[in-house]
């Protein structure tokens, strides 16, 4: 047993075999692969009555015009549900491939602020079927628009790898529309690991702060470009942009999604080793109400 | 190493029978200290150093005690070529300098061009051309391993081999495969390790002392190391259970993933790049035309070729030389030159004849039988041991047997030299300690925390080095009656 901090020195062979495994996995690549994501039964959760999820899905089928008419479009309206349960017990019974609702599902009487309500907080982490979470909330709605969905911001803080992901921004967006590829670095955890390694004597901090900085940049650039190169090559025309950048997610995303006429925002809501949403999808869901958001 | 022989001829004493005795001893303990490197978790030049000092200290004072007039160590002034005396420590030209700067050399210059990215660049590439086949990717690994090892040394190939070895077989999802592959290539290091002069230091020592050319080297081993590396690939086919993919979906996915590296990810230059692919083939080139380069400028020696074509690669480099000064691996130096001391002081005690005498017995037996004993035991012996030791001390005792070089006192065409570097470079293949690359074959298999101990390494791997130590003494045969 070593006594407390001391690390013994790597050896020559250490250290050499430690550098060509990195050297060799810098170049290994996470390709991406296309694959159509059909949404073949899709189901618009209301509150109100049969009028409003008739004109609500109208709506929809002009905002996703690669799903259109080919989907089958079901209603599930206020009066059959009363509880979570209850709405989980119709969705387990249906199966759709998506679900369609708004923030703060049946809470109108509560006058709900920076929450998506119950009813989406369970879904989200119970059923494992893509949310497509309508702007504003079922008390405050927001116009869904009167064009299709031109344009997919692609919102994550692990972008490499994820072709689910990408493929479910894909299959929403026109055809004629642009997709966003983001990947933000958290700055702020960042400059955490940097201070810890301003305190280790053998780690040269400013070239730490460059590698580290360059590698984690590196690979949603390389993810981005790869989802670049098999889209044009699966076919699909849409123009693709990446942005991948180091800030603080929530301000930087606001800041995005303003300056660009983002239409839909896609996410992802779990994670592998916890119950509730993922943190990220958690805050930009709740505070940027004005954009649909697919939380997969 | 001629001043090295004057010294000795000076010498002319007389040394007292226990005094041999003493220093076989003390050079037992050396190679027992040295096999237990790891133990003693001390490097081979302080193990070596301390028994170097403590030789030159203990010989000089016995030789002061026991007859003054005549000491073993013989100080005083060295007379060079042209006739001028210089002054110089004895532990000085006791060193064998030309190994020294070959091995200085040539360790430079592989630093400064693997930085190239030329070797990993040749790796990755090797990997896509695979398509993921693990079979073909085995005989892939495999004949880099032979090359890197050839022209890099076995301990540089291993690590690149073996690096990216776990990450190929990671990203296709075979790591079931990687024990096999690993130890395949570790194998393959020693095997790889015989192709040139300088693959090996073994080779380096014993070339020198037989006057073994570079060219002539190549052609007599290159045949050996084809046949040997083939046969190891198929034995490690059997052995490990390597298959190719058997349907088109298994292909194309294996495909796919492989298709997925980047090899220009680890070229930073490509002017530097090519300019390395230039000096590599230069370095080659002139290592094997060294004998015959004009105007005198082949009596720089080999060691003056590998020093030159280092200081042309550092000057790509030219701000940061000192970043591969600190690279050089001046333990392993360090430890070449204490092993020169030591074999000197061993020389003055007579411990190199008396072993010289038991190796005669073995070399006057039938022709044949000779050649497979002293290979066999060059193998034993490296095996356990590190075969640096071993070759430079039977590589002096060989350089005066009447039998290696006969009358004219050289023939560097004698089979007995091909027994020692054979010998000493494959006995390494018999346990996981017998040479650095299968210690470095060993290290990256823990690392990457695959069941394999000593024993099981032993187990699997003599199989191969049995079988590459008969085909050894098949071929030493048969090229002693062809050449």
């Amino acid at each position: 047993m070593n006594e407390p901090g001391y690390h013994p020195s790597p050896s020559r062979s250490d250290e050499a075999i430690d550098e060509f495994e990195s050297i060799f996995k810098r170049a290994e690549r996470t390709p991406y692969r296309f694959a159509d994501i059909p949404f073949k039964s899709i189901a618009v959760v209301t509150d109100g009555d049969q009028s409003a999820a008739d004109a609500l899905t109208a709506n929809l089928k002009r905002f996703l015009p690669h799903t259109g008419d080919s989907a089958e479009w079901q209603s599930v309206t206020g009066d059959e549900f009363h509880n979570v349960n209850d709405l989980l017990r119709v969705m387990n019974e249906r199966r759709p491939d998506l679900i369609v609702t708004s923030r703060c599902l049946a809470e109108s009487s509560l006058v709900p602020q920076h929450t998506l309500g119950v009813y989406v907080d369970v879904m989200t982490q119970t059923l494992s079927t893509p949310l497509l979470l309508l702007p504003g909330s079922a008390p405050q709605p927001h116009p869904l628009g009167d064009t299709a969905c031109r344009g997919v911001m692609v919102v994550t803080d692990n972008l490499a790898g994820d072709d689910r992901l990408v493929n479910h921004a894909v299959s929403c967006c026109d055809p004629r529309g642009t997709l966003w590829l983001c990947h933000i670095e958290d700055d702020l955890l960042f400059r955490r690991y940097l201070d810890a390694i301003r305190r280790i004597p053998q780690i040269n901090t400013e070239q730490a702060q460059e590698l580290i900085a360059e590698q984690l940049v590196a690979i949603p650039t390389h993810y981005a470009e790869s989802c670049i190169q098999g889209l044009k090559e699966a076919g699909v025309e849409l123009t693709v942009e990446q942005i991948v950048e180091f800030g603080h997610r929530v301000a930087r995303y606001r800041d995005l999604v303003s300056r660009y006429a983002v239409d839909l925002l896609v996410t992802n809501t779990k994670d592998k080793d916890q119950l509730a949403m993922h943190g990220i999808a958690y805050a930009l869901s709740v505070e940027l109400t004005e954009v649909a958001q697919l939380l997969l | 190493m001629g001043i090295f022989f004057a010294l000795s001829e000076v010498a002319g004493h007389e040394v007292p029978g226990w005094v041999t005795g003493f220093y076989l001893l003390v050079l037992l303990a050396m190679v027992l200290c040295l096999a237990f490197e790891e133990k003693i978790h001390a490097k081979k030049s302080l193990i070596v150093g301390t028994f170097a000092g403590f030789c030159l200290v203990t010989e000089t004072v016995i030789g002061y005690f026991t007859d003054r007039a005549h000491p073993m160590l013989p100080f005083g002034s060295i007379t060079l070529p042209n006739g001028h005396e210089i002054a110089l420590p004895i532990y000085v030209p006791a060193i064998d300098w030309s190994v020294i700067t070959i091995i200085l050399g040539a360790s430079l210059f592989v630093e400064v061009t693997s930085r190239s990215g030329i070797f990993t660049w040749l790796a990755i590439k090797l990997t896509k051309q695979s398509k993921g086949d693990p079979w073909r990717l085995l005989i892939f690994y495999g004949a880099l391993t032979v090359i890197f090892s050839a022209v890099l040394n076995n301990v540089t190939a291993m690590i690149i081999v073996g690096s990216l070895t776990t990450v190929s077989l990671g990203k296709l999802e075979r790591r079931d495969l990687l024990l096999g592959f690993l130890i395949t290539e570790g194998l393959l290091t020693n095997v790889g390790g015989l192709l040139t002069l300088i693959s090996s230091v073994p080779n380096i020592i014993v070339g020198q002392a037989a006057g073994i050319g570079f060219v002539p080297f190549f052609l007599t081993s290159a045949p050996f190391v084809f046949v040997a590396t083939l046969v190891t690939l198929f034995q490690a086919r059997l052995t490990f259970g390597v298959k190719s993919l058997a349907t088109d979906e298994e292909r194309k996915i294996a495909a796919e993933l492989v298709a997925s590296f980047d090899e220009k990810e680890s070229v930073p230059s490509v002017r530097f790049f090519w300019c390395s692919v230039l000096l590599l083939l230069g370095f080659i080139v002139c290592l094997a035309g060294q004998s015959a380069l004009p105007w005198d400028l082949d009596e720089l020696g080999m060691g003056f070729v590998a020093l030159f074509f280092a200081g042309l690669a550092l000057w790509f480099y030219k701000n940061e030389v000192d970043t591969f000064y600190k690279a050089v691996d001046w333990d392993l130096l360090g430890f070449f030159a204490s092993l020169f001391v030591v074999i000197y002081v061993m020389e003055q005690a007579e411990v190199l004849g008396i072993i010289g005498e038991g190796i005669g017995a073995m070399l006057s037996l039938p022709g044949p039988a000779a050649q497979a004993s002293l290979l066999v035991s060059a193998a034993a012996a490296s095996s356990v041991t590190d075969n640096i030791p071993l070759a430079a001390v039977l590589a002096k005792i060989l350089a005066v047997n009447p039998l290696v070089v006969g009358p004219e006192g050289s023939n560097p065409g004698s089979p007995f030299w091909w027994c020692v570097i054979y010998g000493a470079n494959l006995g390494g293949n018999i346990t996981p300690i017998g040479s650095a690359s299968t210690v470095v074959a060993m290290t990256i298999i823990h690392k990457n925390s695959l069941p394999l101990t000593f024993i099981g390494f032993v187990k699997v791997a003599s199989a191969f080095a049995i079988v590459q130590i008969v085909l050894a003494i098949g071929y030493v045969w048969i090229t002693s009656l062809v050449l």
